[in-house]
């Protein structure tokens, strides 16, 4: 503060800067989400700017059509794969990890990491291969395993998140009180993780039903998933109902973040101190 | 209920307690102590074998790799490196080479850019005082993170499209020309989700800084950058990651005169209906990621350890 004048107009600077990169982001993330939910009420056979105005029918050809409908209903079947292959592997995993300390504890840790590590496109394919030679393409539950390996991480960093929140004493109260190690997990352990393990439960299902790269590679025209139906779509202005369904996504995102944001340790998560 | 419990008559004790008495039981019975020290282990295995998917698919990729491929026979040929050499040799070599930079350029571009423009949104989040602005900000930058690569496609397809919001804005100030088919059109749709993420990577490294009285171009310079340089290092890992994968963007905002190497690798796959080539060029991306990262990673980590010998020297 020694000397006022270059201080004041650098700060000055500084805020104008950052409200600029502020508006620039916010404009690049909202304006095709908001497109997407405007063109999925719009009139019309096909989608162009200006909308030729305001009508539910994307939504309601949507339900029309039996492709879509049929996708949908594999993205959901996928998303539950995921979800339940995610817990049992990823929650003993993570306590395992985080209450044990196993030795090679981080070469475990790295090695749980593969799937993040390896750009997607070597992932997709790497299980294409090794499905190819198995000869199981074409089913749901290998596209499910695989999305699961890509995605695992994100469950474990949440669970994780959660555990090392959890107060040790309340468990160490448990067993002094006489809990056997069943009960204190059931009824002292579990609880508290239970905000980290739902918000990663939601978190992978989410992804999961929105996956693009490993289905694309791993479905074929009859095990289609949602976002490569929609993918298959967009050869020109792509027909509203398309639109429908990507708004469905849209939304469906937008409802998870909000309840995601509202549970404590996901705001804990961002401001963490480690 | 208590009172009820109490008077020791079995039928009034919860269900659940009896399960829990049973394995209690049945744990004494199995004498499961003994595995006790095995415990994590079993607990990691499950979590272990199904990422051994990933690795073996990645060895049998290594494998398919080294092999040539007879394509009129459609069988496995005896081991060679004729696989690399197609990606470098005529006719094809210099596209697949090509697609390589390309690729390489708009990823490095995007991460730079989302590390710039993440930094000052981070920062926003981290020192606004309303806690409306920080949630809602934070809301925003997940949205996209969650609703799928495809999903970003189309909205960026609706946007920039031929008949799309930028045209039709175009149209009132009297000038044509839209962007898609290009690199530019390519960048701003990859933008959407890297600086996102980008700006929640860096996130935890800025809270972790400490409001300064210093002025805040200086904090910037001299604190902020510095202090926040793991976690920029390790955010431009992922980011980097994700946009070397990339492959709506140039499949669909590109109209596919861009390929990337992943939409070259998904074409040899459907149209050459060639895993071995494809195996090649996944091995190829993959290796050149992993330098990249393992590079940033070390670049983020040296930065600390020396700073920490400067520090332990200084006293």
């Amino acid at each position: 503060m020694r000397n006022g004048g270059p201080d004041e107009s650098g700060a000055k600077l500084v805020g104008r800067m950052v409200r600029f990169a502020l508006g620039v982001v916010l404009a690049l993330v909202v304006v095709p989400m908001v497109i997407v939910v405007v063109a999925s009420v719009s009139a019309g056979s096909r989608l162009t700017f200006p909308p030729q105005g305001f009508s539910l029918s994307p939504y309601a050809t949507l339900l029309e059509s039996t492709v879509i409908r049929a996708a949908l209903g594999r993205s959901l079947i996928v998303g539950l794969m995921v979800v339940a292959i995610g817990l049992a592997v990823g929650v003993p995993a993570t306590i395992a990890l985080v209450r044990y300390r196993p030795r090679f504890r981080i070469g475990f840790g790295v090695y749980l990491l593969l799937g993040v590590a390896t750009p997607l496109i070597a992932t997709a394919f790497a299980f294409l291969v090794l499905y190819t030679r198995a000869g199981v393409l074409g089913s749901l539950w290998p596209i499910a395993l695989a999305i699961t390996v890509a995605n695992l991480p994100f469950l474990m960093f949440s669970v994780a998140s959660a555990l090392t929140n959890l107060d040790t004493s309340l468990e160490e109260a448990a067993a002094t009180l006489g809990a056997e190690s069943v009960q204190t997990f059931l009824f002292v352990t579990l609880p508290g993780m239970m905000p980290g393990i739902l918000s990663g439960t939601i978190m992978i299902f989410v992804l999961g039903i929105s996956e693009f790269l490993i289905s694309l590679l791993l479905t074929t025209i009859d095990s289609q998933t949602l976002p490569i139906a929609i993918f298959a779509s967009l050869r020109g202005p792509p027909p509203p109902e398309f639109a429908a369904a990507a708004g469905i996504y849209v939304v469906l995102a937008s409802l998870v973040v909000i309840t995601l944001t509202s549970f404590k340790t996901t705001e804990q998560f961002f401001y963490r101190n480690d | 209920m208590l009172e009820s419990d109490q008077g020791g008559r079995s039928s009034d004790v919860p269900f659940g307690w009896r399960i829990v008495d049973a394995v209690v039981a049945l744990r004494r019975f199995a004498r499961i102590d003994r595995l006790e020290r095995l415990r994590p282990y079993i607990m990691l295995a499950p979590a272990v074998l199904l990422v051994s998917l990933l690795a073996i698919g990645l060895l049998y990729l290594g494998w398919l790799s080294a092999h040539a491929f007879d394509a009129f026979l459609f069988e496995q040929g005896p081991f060679s490196f004729e696989q690399y050499r197609r990606l470098i040799e005529l006719p094809s070599g210099p596209f697949y080479r090509q697609t390589l930079y390309r690729t390489l350029w708009i990823s490095i571009l995007v991460t730079v850019v989302s590390l710039v423009m993440g930094m000052p949104v981070a920062y926003f989040i981290v020192r606004t005082r309303s806690r409306v602005l920080r949630v809602a900000t934070l809301v925003l930058l997940l949205v996209p993170f969650l609703m799928g690569e495809i999903v970003r496609a189309f909205g960026w397809f609706l946007v920039l499209g031929n008949q799309g919001l930028l045209a039709w804005v175009q149209s009132w100030f009297g000038f044509s020309g839209g962007i898609l088919g290009t690199e530019l059109a390519v960048i701003v749709g990859m933008m959407q989700v890297s600086i996102p993420l980008a700006t929640l990577l860096i996130l935890p490294a800025i809270t972790r800084i400490p409001p300064l009285g210093a002025s805040p171009s200086r904090v910037w310079r001299h604190v902020l950058v510095p202090l926040a340089r793991p976690g920029i290092a390790g955010g431009a890992a992922v980011v980097l990651l994700l946009n070397l994968a990339e492959f709506d963007m140039p499949a669909i905002l590109g109209l596919g005169r861009l390929p990337f190497v992943a939409n070259v690798i998904r074409d040899v796959y459907t149209l050459q209906a060639n895993l071995y080539l494809g195996s090649a060029f996944s091995l190829v991306l993959l290796m050149i990621s992993t330098l990249l990262v393992l590079g940033l990673l070390i670049a983020g980590g040296a930065q600390r350890r020396s700073r920490r010998v400067r520090s332990e020297a200084g006293g």
